[in-house]
């Protein structure tokens, strides 16, 4: 199964076989995960660290489940509550890592490219659990999942992603996954919540949800990041939700049988009502949570693959 | 912020940590030619530097993409625990750099001397970690001279006389001998 890579910080360096490899495996996770034994030994004895300069309770135990059913030995690190607080610096915390002997290192940091800068310091392989307004590759990988499971293929399909996009790693990182996999995608919000390079993407950018949903096979609702707003980018959140929050009569513009997708946590009444969050013949939003976990199951064990092969030509290379 | 006439000057001490930032303004290809790994005596960097000699296993040269998403300035602050106040301002200036960047930590400097860049090399700035400004001040308890200052125990210890057992044996005698007495 080709995936050559040491770690997964991006989709940005992915080839789209390697993207179906992946989602291949993370089926067959999603069969051992609905399993009544759910165990696997693809990572016995390795260690996994998870550590998360950001609070992410969601994401952090889709990690640590993973890994847990992979055999993983697994170690939880908040760093919000750690050195880093005490003045360490990020290098000092790798080497200190580093030390620790760690064979995979899940990281959350909120400064675009400080995992790349993590994994170029450590021996280990490390996935980027989201950095800044980088990019979050597992998310957009579990969204990939969600997609084929849900339509059945993942091209030639229109999908509009809406709301707050200039602050969404997410939208990111699905942006460069759907445009590798010959989708059109679709932005759809506010010009204030479009990042300035749009047009770099090279997709079609709308600020009417009703334009923007006409014939849309996915409706993918990104969460108002206003932990991440310095300034006035919207005028209110009633406004924001009249105009841009996901219900019924909106999403009457995309196709019948359209699903519904939002990475969570949701923010109901801002950018989606409840309802519609809530339908099951519509919202695919814990299908995502579940996929989620598959997902970081199929990365963490193609990492460990590669780990393992490195370190045995490594020893081989030794021994002659 | 640190006085320009100074700021190449170094001292060959370690501390307190500095770094010293360069532009290499080469083209990114060249990358291996000034890279410190496999550093050898043909190395170029310590020449154009105007330095004699430098430790590669404390020096960084890297494209400036490398930390693109990152940032230099940043880098330099939260990674390498230089003075925020100190690089803050620069960080215009360090964002601009191109090419090839090169870090000149003050480990890699083994004796006092200055820095002579000259082209390809061009001199960006000089930062140093923020120092710990806390006095040591010598503390006036007992416990500073190296005694552990003990307070008054009041746990019962078994060592001291059996009291109790010689008033009962006294209780036992006094009677043993009133009976005697009786007896008689």
């Amino acid at each position: 199964m080709t995936f050559r890579h040491r770690h997964l910080l991006g989709i940005e360096p992915l080839h789209p076989a390697e993207i179906t490899n992946v989602l291949d495996l993370a089926d067959r996770y999603v069969d051992l995960s609905r399993a009544p034994h759910k165990r696997s030994d693809a990572l016995a004895g390795l260690t996994q660290i998870n550590m998360f300069f950001e609070n992410s309770t969601r994401t952090q135990a889709s990690f640590e489940i993973a890994g847990k059913r992979l055999g993983a030995d697994v170690m939880n690190m908040s760093m919000q509550a750690s050195s880093i607080k005490k003045g360490e610096t990020l290098i000092d915390t790798a080497l200190t890592l580093n030390a620790m002997r760690p064979d995979l290192l899940v990281v959350r940091h909120p400064h675009s490219g400080a995992v790349n800068l993590l994994a170029s310091k450590v021996n280990c392989a490390v996935l980027n659990a989201g950095d800044g307004k980088h990019e979050h590759p597992t998310q957009a990988l579990l969204d990939a999942l969600t997609i084929r499971r849900a339509k059945g293929r993942l091209h030639r399909l229109t999908i509009a992603i809406c709301g707050d996009i200039a602050h969404s790693r997410v939208a990111r990182s699905n942006l460069i996954l759907l445009g590798k996999m010959e989708n059109r995608v679709r932005l759809v919000g506010p010009p204030t919540l479009m990042p300035s390079q749009i047009g770099e993407f090279g997709v079609e950018v709308y600020d009417d949800m009703a334009k923007g949903l006409e014939g849309a096979d996915v409706v993918m609702m990104l969460r108002l990041q206003k932990e991440r707003m310095d300034g006035g980018f919207i005028p209110s959140e009633r406004e924001y939700y009249h105009r841009y929050g996901l219900d019924s009569e909106k999403l009457a513009h995309a196709k019948p049988d359209a699903i519904v997708m939002h990475p969570g946590p949701m923010n109901r009444g801002v950018e989606i009502d409840g309802t519609i969050a809530d339908d099951i013949n519509r919202s695919v939003i814990q299908e995502q949570v579940e996929m989620g976990v598959a997902v970081r199951m199929a990365a963490m064990d193609l990492l460990a693959r590669n780990l393992r092969s490195e370190r045995d030509t490594n020893t081989e290379g030794t021994m002659v | 912020m640190s006085d320009p006439d100074t700021e190449l000057d170094f001292t060959g001490q370690p501390d307190p940590r500095t770094i010293w930032v360069f532009e290499l303004q080469v083209p990114a290809d060249e990358l291996p030619m000034w890279e410190p790994d496999g550093a050898d005596a043909d190395w170029p960097l310590p020449g154009v530097l105007g330095v004699g000699k430098l430790d590669p296993a404390h020096v960084e040269v890297f494209p400036d993409n490398r930390i693109a998403e990152y940032g230099l300035a940043r880098y330099l602050a939260d990674a390498n625990g230089m003075d925020e106040a100190v690089v803050a301002p620069d960080a215009a200036k360090l964002e601009s750099v191109s090419e090839l960047v090169v870090l000149i930590h003050s480990r890699a400097l083994l004796k006092p001397g200055r820095f002579a860049p000259h082209p390809p090399a061009r001199f960006i700035g000089k930062y140093v970690a923020k120092g710990h400004l806390t006095a040591s001040v010598p503390l006036a308890s007992r416990s500073s001279d190296g005694v552990i200052a003990g307070g008054r125990s009041t746990t019962v210890t078994h060592n001291s006389f059996p009291w109790r057992v010689v008033a009962l044996s006294s209780l036992l005698v006094a009677i043993f001998a009133g009976l005697i007495w009786w007896l008689a």
